[in-house]
């Protein structure tokens, strides 16, 4: 199964790149399909001779779906965004459906490590996380980006800089601080909720 | 917490100049910045409190998880040699999922292990070697191990799948009856028994580890995995009641009701232990309660290490010799507990030969022994199974061959093969190899023992190396990188993007052809710069370059070229391209992976062999028919990557493709779940139609290309029915005569427009649609004249939409997006209804639309449910809900009406399709390759090509 219209994605990519909040919610349900069928595909076909990586997903879909010979660099850095808000999305759904499944509705710790695959257990309310990078993002919509797209979508500082248009300096200073304020909204949210 | 922007950036600078401060200057300098301004210090203070909890925040990126999710569940998945079938639950330490052991072709359970554990090399080590302890319990009362998987970073125990009941939900039915209470409970002791004899203690016997079949023989499972799963430095780790998860918090996970007093206290355990938790279970069979409880952990506690179970509870019949022993069981002091289970045991025959008060029913007492020896004599494949875990890490001992070669094994340092490279010399082997779910570059020098780990190499793919041999160049998430031989850290090649690398060569002039998904660049080592080589041309129908190798001299390159006729990537062609001219020529049709040899030949491989020809460089011909000159070679049947090497001194590294799979196979599964073979299917792995007489399936084959077959499950037959291009979605018509389908064949692989042909060929398959979207079939309605269909573009739907076979007319069913393939719909037999997926904006569900004006509109199920198919009456709908086939009572009239979903089995995979009767379904499975540790080498092979010309 090809990918819809190779092409038009990377028009989108670049409306949307160019401010077109319109273009974004065009866009997400194709990426999200094609990773979905990627995914997939992956376990069925590849998994011998790949490890299942978001980003390797993320690369393959987005060579997929833009027209390979048009594309231009920043457009990689739009979809690596786009992926990341995705990632996001499809992670915290499944942390609060799982949370709701075993907790009978009132979700609060959901680990992960139930996912099969090679990851560590984390230690994150991520339905809490969500909900502060949501508050972070009226103080400071830049940090929430950027945890956003290192923490969910994988990407590294480079290019999360690239995505966001600002330097590598700048990514590490707005990921340190940005982890300071959620810890301490998640924190403050915490003591709220025991008092 | 502020929001006012200005004040946040005063927060934020203050806090960014206090952390380039030395942590203790920080206080000081807060204090003077802020002049005064006490609720700016305040909240400074209050983020800068977080440093230290900051620094493993967030630390693992979420990268391999969302991938798991996204794939969802391992049912329907093959992991090794086993077929995951259904998931049976979620155990002590796991997820427990049925599957089938496609080698030995019986069924065994499967226990994923946590990847917490399973990522951890030292406990994964120790587990394993504890798991091979445990595999050599073989005993007809102990569920066995057969073994320990470790794929692709997942790790699992196959374990014997026993059927029937556990204790506990027997146990929730009621106190069991003395005699029933006493003869599982002489199984119970049996198998501690012959645990204990070697060494082997439970640690965590409670109701839900036995389990009763249907025949009655009671199975002890889980025996030791306590043990082997705690987790070291938490307190009660003895237990693994208490500290699964090791939330912390004080969260009581599990049940620690089966609890020893000393393991409550945390001390060492010993068999004791288990005749402890043998007597609480003894204790509830009889009374139905358990032996101690406590409202909260610190009560529960209490009441193990204090109180005395209430012997009032225990029926008046229970025999003295049983009471006796019970206290004697349930002794708080070790010491003074019964030592030995064969005392229990004895104590129990002696309990059930003393007649008790009511006269023994017909049921022999001693049944549980009759079923013991009958078992003992089938159960003895866990031990063989052992091999499994030690197989491949001992390279054999090296063997001379004819022309002076030599060949040997090469372990891959206990990692699973992914792809390789040998150095020009041919002394340097690199290979991927993946370990605990992530790949890494190792390297082995041939004349040393073992491989080294390449540092900051994880996730790398496709190693290839300098023609100096000083480097192996890769591919890492998107980039090229090259690591020295010697280690040292990767260097970035040039920043371009590069996904979907499909093989590169390192030239001497110092750039890299490498192949890009279907395209072929060079790159600059230098400066990073690259330009286009050559790309496919839709006109000659090509589809994808890969796997570049470049000839002496530099000026031309081999590669594999896959087209719109390549079903199979044996069948891919093998061309060569002139990098000056970027012009093609094919010189092999058939193979794919070619590499030049100096002596003159060219190997390739086709069909899981090598083959080489003689070649002459000067004409870039091939100068003869080609030869296998190797069997049984690894070639990744999904993207064509063929895994050898070859060195300029003539030697060969290649791995070995695992045992012949039978391939997919077709199953008729009852509504009971109860499954039956109907086919084999090659590579065919679905979507499948069947066809309205039940006879004939269509089934979707992807591999190079996706291409359409037809499987007769009466006269056990297939034929290709459709291919070319990609050919996908296939959907019979009502009157079984022809079969609609969604190809690219037309539009040069951009587009999937809809196509009808008959089902006995003949004719050219008509096209129905002209779209520059995306468009694949899902249901004739019963009179023929519509077809159900999904339709994409990149700006909208997907969309069910409606093509009228008289006039050509496609109009919009209904105005909510769905998913875009087969699955997402179907029309009910009385054509007055569809069942369809609604996927809108995160809104997902099942819904249910009057035919064909899509109102009025109800919707059955809220959550993923899909695939809908109608029951023949039209009264129920199936589907499947995760992986669970699920029915639903519909009625439409005189009111709609929708019932409560029932399951009826776990799916073997999500590719199925309904009988005309409804009765049965068939669904098309997939078989996978197997984890392969170690390669070949063979030592001066181009030797022995010397003698083809």
């Amino acid at each position: 199964m090809n990918a819809p219209v190779p092409g038009q994605v990377t028009e989108l990519l670049r409306a949307w790149g160019e401010g077109d909040e319109a273009a974004l919610e065009q866009l997400l349900p194709i990426v999200e399909a094609e990773l979905r069928r990627l995914a997939r595909a992956y376990m069925a076909r590849e998994r011998r001779g790949h490890t299942l990586q978001t980003t390797a997903l993320v690369n393959e879909a987005f060579l997929r779906l833009a027209d390979a010979r048009r594309v231009r660099w920043q457009d990689r850095a739009h979809f690596l965004g786009i992926s990341a808000r995705l990632m996001r999305r499809v992670l915290v759904d499944h942390a609060r459906a799982r949370g709701y499944q075993k907790r009978g509705g009132g979700a609060q710790r959901v680990a992960l490590d139930d996912a099969v695959g090679a990851a560590p257990p984390l230690d994150v309310d991520l339905v809490a996380l969500d909900r502060a990078l949501e508050a972070l993002t009226q103080v400071d919509e830049r940090k929430s980006r950027v945890i956003e797209m290192r923490f969910f979508g994988g990407l590294t500082v480079e290019e999360t800089a690239e995505a966001l248009h600002i330097s590598t300096d700048t990514v590490k200073r707005d990921w340190r601080l940005a982890k300071l304020w959620l810890l301490r909204e998640l924190e403050g949210k915490t003591s709220e909720h025991e008092s | 917490m502020s929001t006012n922007p200005d004040r946040w950036q005063r927060v934020e600078a203050l806090c960014q100049s206090a952390l380039e401060r030395p942590p203790g200057e920080r206080e000081r300098f807060i204090a003077d910045a802020c002049g005064g301004d006490e609720p700016l210090r305040r909240e400074v203070e209050a983020l800068l409190a977080q440093t230290t909890k900051a620094e493993r925040f967030l630390g693992e990126p979420f990268a391999a998880i969302v991938a798991g999710v996204l794939a969802a569940d391992l049912t329907g998945r093959a992991f090794g040699n086993y077929q995951v079938v259904g998931r049976l639950g979620a155990g002590g330490m796991g997820e427990v999922y049925r599957a089938r052991d496609t080698r030995l072709g019986r069924e065994v359970a499967i226990k994923v292990i946590p990847p917490s554990l399973a990522s951890d090399r030292d406990r994964l080590a120790r587990f394993e070697r504890e798991a091979r302890v445990l595999a050599a319990l073989n005993h007809p009362h102990v569920g066995g191990i057969y073994g320990l998987e470790v794929i692709d970073g997942a790790a699992a125990l196959v374990l014997e799948l026993v059927e029937g009941k556990t204790l506990a939900e027997r146990i929730a039915r009621g106190a069991l009856p003395i005699e029933e209470a006493l003869n599982v409970a002489g199984q119970i002791a049996e198998a501690l028994e012959a645990a204990h004899e070697k060494g082997i203690v439970h640690r965590d016997l409670k109701p839900a580890n036995i389990k009763i079949t249907p025949a009655g023989v009671v199975k002890v499972l889980d025996f030791g995995l306590a043990r082997v799963d705690e987790r070291s430095g938490a307190d009660l780790s003895q237990s693994p009641t208490l500290t699964i998860g090791g939330t912390g918090g004080g969260v009581l996970l599990g049940t620690a009701a089966y609890m020893s007093p000393e393991q409550a206290r945390g001390q060492i355990v010993d068999k004791r232990t288990d005749i402890w938790a043998f007597g609480c279970v003894l204790y509830e069979m009889l009374t139905g309660r358990a032996a101690f409880s406590g409202e909260t952990l610190s009560d529960h506690l209490a009441a193990i290490l204090d109180r005395e179970p209430d012997w009032a509870a225990l029926p008046l019949s229970t025999p003295a010799p049983v009471g006796r022993l019970l206290r004697r069981c349930l002794e708080k002091d070790p010491r003074r507990r019964l030592h030995d289970v064969a005392d229990v045991r004895i104590e129990i025959d002696d309990a059930m030969t003393t007649p008790p008060l009511p006269p023994a029913p017909p049921r022999d007492a001693r049944g549980w022994r009759h079923a013991a020896l009958m078992l003992m004599s089938g159960v003895v494949a866990g031990a063989a199974l052992v091999g499994v875990l030690t197989r491949a890490l001992n390279p054999r001992g090296t063997t001379p061959q004819p022309y002076g070669t030599t060949r040997s094994l090469i372990s891959l340092h206990g990692a699973n093969f992914e792809s390789l490279a040998l150095s020009p010399d041919g002394r340097t082997l690199a290979f991927i190899g993946t370990k605990n779910g992530r790949s890494q570059l190792y390297v082995r020098p041939l004349d040393r023992a073992d491989a080294v780990a390449m540092d900051g190499t994880l996730d790398a793919y496709y190693p290839f190396f300098s023609p100096d041999g000083r480097w192996i160049g890769f591919n890492v998430r998107g980039q090229l990188k090259k690591i020295a031989v010697t280690g040292g850290a990767p260097q970035r090649i040039g920043n371009p993007y590069v996904g979907a690398f499909r093989g590169a060569a390192w030239m001497e002039d110092g750039t890299i052809v490498y192949a890009r998904y279907s395209d072929l660049w060079r790159m600059s080592v230098d400066d990073g710069s690259q330009r286009l080589v050559a790309a496919p041309t839709t006109s000659r129908r090509e589809k994808a370059f890969r796997w570049p190798d470049v000839l002496p001299g530099g000026k031309s390159v081999l590669l594999t070229v896959s087209t719109a006729d390549t079903d199979s990537w044996d069948d891919a062609r093998i061309e060569v391209l002139s990098l000056e001219s970027g012009q093609p020529r094919v010189l092999i049709e058939g193979g794919t992976c070619a590499r030049y040899v100096r002596s003159g030949h060219l190997v390739y491989a086709r069909k899981g062999k090598l083959l080489a020809v003689p070649f002459s460089l000067d004409r870039l011909q091939v100068l003869g028919p080609p030869v296998v000159v190797l069997e049984n070679v690894f070639v990744d049947r999904g993207n064509g990557y063929g895994g050898f090497a070859i060195a300029s001194n003539g030697s060969i590294v290649f791995a070995s493709s695992p045992e012949k799979t039978s391939g997919n196979q077709l199953w008729w599964v009852d509504r009971t779940g109860k499954d039956e073979f109907a086919a084999n299917a090659g590579r065919a792995s679905g979507p499948l139609s069947l066809s309205p007489d039940g006879r004939r399936a269509a089934v979707v084959a992807d591999e190079t290309n996706a291409t359409i077959w037809i499987f007769d499950l009466v006269q056990n037959t297939s034929r290709r029915f459709a291919s070319g291009w990609d050919n996908l979605g296939p959907v019979w018509t009502p009157d079984g005569r022809g079969i609609t389908f969604s190809s690219t064949r037309d539009t040069g692989g951009d587009y999937f427009n809809l196509y009808l042909q008959s089902e006995q060929g003949g004719a050219p398959a008509e096209r129905l649609t002209r779209a520059q979207r995306g468009q694949i079939p899902i249901m004739w309605s019963p009179d023929g004249r519509t077809l159900l269909f999904g339709e994409a573009s990149v700006t909208e739907g997907p969309f069910l939409m409606l093509f009228s076979r008289e006039s050509g007319t496609i109009t919009r069913f209904v105005d909510r997006p769905t998913q875009w393939g087969p699955e997402a719909a179907a029309i009910s037999p009385d054509g007055q209804w569809v069942a369809h997926l609604v996927d809108d904006a995160g809104e997902i569900g099942l819904h249910i639309s009057k035919f064909p004006g899509g109102h009025p509109t109800w919707q059955v199920s809220d959550d993923s449910s899909w695939r809908p198919r109608w029951s023949p009456s039209g009264r129920e709908l199936y589907y499947l809900h995760e992986n669970h086939m699920t029915v639903v009572d519909i009625a439409t009239t005189p009111q709609f009406v929708v019932g409560k979903p029932r399951v009826l089995f776990d799916a073997m995979s999500d590719a199925f399709d309904m009988s005309p009767n409804g009765e049965r379904f068939l669904f098309a499975r997939r078989t996978d390759d197997r984890p392969l540790t170690q390669v070949n080498l063979v030592e001066n092979w181009s030797q022995e090509l010397t003698r083809i010309r």
